[in-house]
């Protein structure tokens, strides 16, 4: 019970935290000449665009069954989970006014690449190094200790 | 360090340590021997059991309940998290998050991660997570700070 109400608070904020900033971004595209009409279904499709990003948010970072997964598989899990639905709505919104060109959804795809590229690299490499440190530290901590 | 051992009593085995004056070296070698051979009761299949605390692996609380997890078997105990916590060597047994307290000495792999937390991978192969809040307390303790 504990967990569910943990939950459903990551959920409001990581809802509350991305439909503010994704309608913040949208009047300010709309306001600098984009092919973007603000009105109300346009609000209600950014609002079920956050509510699923936020869901797949809370489920792959921050509940029970994923924690131990580690970042990338859960980052994984996120993009699986989210990056189609997020086309699809972008294709319903018209974000790329009307079905765009291929250059642009090129340029999404590209965006998405690197961000999950660069997750990668971080892991690999600056994570890496460190947890052979820690590890090693804790080994000598424990021999330590046995010694004693 | 002079070490005696007399046959001087009926049952059981009694420990007494004779000093000039009580040093932080001596309560060491008090609650060592304190320690020695320390077993926790725990239940599995409606049966009782003592458990060994060199046996343990971590020990989680979920839903109010406590479970001691050692290879191969889960046992609940009465004891409440907190309870065991101030019962156990503080050295061995690490607090790494509000629901488990894990044991140092199963531990076969550390990994941080970039959420700042930490998996632990334990001698059976499972993994225990070091919430970001006690990342400090650990790397204090085995030396990687302060």
């Amino acid at each position: 019970m504990e967990d569910t109400k943990k939950l459903l608070l990551y959920f409001r904020n990581s809802l509350a935290f991305s439909y503010s900033w994704l309608v913040v971004c949208t009047v300010l595209f709309s306001l600098a000449g984009g092919g973007v009409n603000l009105n109300t279904l346009l609000l209600v499709k950014i609002l079920v665009l956050c509510a699923w990003g936020s869901a797949c948010f809370v489920f792959s970072f921050f509940t029970r069954f994923m924690k131990k997964r580690g970042f990338i598989f859960d980052l994984t899990i996120f993009f699986v989970l989210f990056i189609p639905v997020e086309i699809l709505m972008f294709y319903w919104m018209k974000i790329f006014e009307g079905t765009g060109t291929v250059i642009l959804w090129v340029i999404l795809g590209v965006f998405v690449l690197i961000c999950y590229i660069t997750c990668i690299v971080i892991d690999v490499v600056v994570m890496k190094k460190r947890a052979k440190v820690y590890t090693d530290k804790l080994l000598e901590y424990n021999a330590k200790k046995s010694a004693d | 360090m002079k070490v005696s051992i007399k046959k001087d009593i009926d049952s059981g085995t009694a420990v007494e340590i004779h000093c000039r004056e009580i040093t932080p070296e001596t309560e060491r070698l008090a609650r060592y021997i304190e320690r020695f051979d320390e077993r926790i009761i725990g239940s599995a299949n409606g049966q009782a059991h003592t458990i060994a605390l060199e046996q343990i692996l971590y020990i989680e609380s979920v839903d109010k309940k406590t479970f001691l997890y050692t290879t191969g078997s889960v046992y609940e105990t009465d004891k409440r998290l907190y309870e065991l916590e101030e019962m156990l060597d503080e050295k061995t047994f690490f607090r790494c998050s509000k629901s488990v307290i894990v044991n140092l000495n199963k531990i076969t792999k550390l990994k941080p991660e970039v959420t700042r937390n930490i998996l632990a991978t334990l001698t059976n192969g499972e993994v225990v997570m070091i919430s970001r809040r006690n990342v400090k307390a650990l790397k204090t303790l085995i030396g990687l700070e302060g």
